[in-house]
């Protein structure tokens, strides 16, 4: 038999849908951290909230269960489930000025230039400095364009994938993702 | 026949191009461009850089020690049939609020009879003395309160 552990996330979202406790556990504990990632990036407002947010999350995932179809991945599944559950916060926290909902609309439609690779920045991130510098300029990204490019590099989702989590066209992710490249070589060369 | 692509469209691609999310044929065409650029091939050399540091700052957030329970124990509830705090709070609220009503209309039917706001509570005696008082003809006389 099987450890839960070695099981494909879809096996156990079978066995969870048939009340079994176990499988759920485990679901639980592959992606409740990912999950505390994703809440921080979808609602960075709600800090102190986030834990509250992650178990609304795994709470509609369970009860809905039997409406996973397998269409897309249980991850994509569930990490849109989490994008329409921190927005219900947002909104909630927001009531009175729903404007904030979408604060960040810059860099949306435009396109932002990649710098010149000079080697002072090709050996400035072969450093270990590189890694501060790098996290600074992630901080400071508007936080569309961060949470796709974390979806990308920390998650590898495809783009695909983040533009069904995200709801918004596969362009869009493509953009998003390359501003946001752009956007922390040109911090990095800031630096210099 | 061969496509070409100037250094702005390929540097537009490259950051799909280094996630392999380019058709079959663009792909090819961008890197035909950086084995004859090297320009772009460094800037593609930054991108997989830029990309490598990501992995290294790759953040786990801290989860409480039992937060894994929390969630399973509410799925127990959920699945026991008990209702959510949430649930609790919804179908509470109409109950006072009909329960808020009812003591504002009954309330209100009251007030007539409501004590006067301040002072002491009048005997019946004292009442229609005031009544008296109240009605009597006040021409030509004055207050001295009145100035």
């Amino acid at each position: 038999m099987i450890a839960k552990s070695e099981m494909r996330d879809e096996e156990l979202v079978g066995r969870c849908a048939e009340g079994d406790n176990e499988a759920a556990s485990e679901l639980v504990s592959r992606y409740m951290q990912k999950l505390l990632q994703l809440a921080q990036l979808l609602a960075p407002e709600q800090r102190g909230n986030y834990e509250d947010i992650v178990q609304d999350v795994f709470l509609k995932a369970f009860k809905n269960i039997h409406l996973f179809q397998g269409n897309a991945s249980f991850k994509t599944w569930l990490y849109a489930i989490a994008r329409v559950t921190s927005q219900d916060w947002r909104r909630n926290f927001f009531r009175r000025s729903l404007h904030l909902l979408s604060p960040l609309t810059e860099h949306e439609n435009e396109f932002i230039s990649l710098p010149d690779a000079e080697p002072a920045i090709l050996n400035r991130l072969a450093t270990e400095e590189s890694t501060r510098l790098l996290r600074q300029a992630l901080e400071r990204l508007p936080h569309k364009l961060k949470t796709a490019l974390i979806l990308r590099e920390w998650d590898g989702l495809s783009y695909d994938e983040i533009a069904e989590i995200l709801a918004v066209p596969s362009g869009t992710v493509r953009s998003r993702i390359h501003n946001a490249r752009a956007l922390l070589a040109a911090a990095l060369k800031e630096d210099l | 026949m061969t496509y070409k692509i100037d250094c702005e469209r390929t540097t537009a691609l490259l950051s799909a191009y280094m996630d392999n999310e380019l058709h079959r044929k663009a792909k090819s065409i961008v890197a035909s461009h950086i084995a004859s650029c090297p320009a772009c091939a460094r800037r593609l050399k930054l991108l997989t850089s830029l990309s490598a540091g990501m992995a290294a700052i790759q953040e786990q957030p801290l989860v409480g020690s039992n937060f894994r329970d929390k969630i399973l124990t509410r799925l127990a509830n959920y699945r026991n049939g008990e209702p959510e705090r949430k649930e609790i709070a919804t179908r509470l609220v109409p109950l006072l609020a009909a329960m808020a009503a009812c003591l504002l209309f009954i309330g209100a039917g009251l007030l007539p009879y409501a004590p006067a706001a301040s002072g002491p509570l009048l005997s019946l005696d004292d009442c229609e003395q005031q009544i008296l008082q109240d009605s009597a003809p006040t021409h030509g006389s004055f207050s001295a309160q009145a100035f």
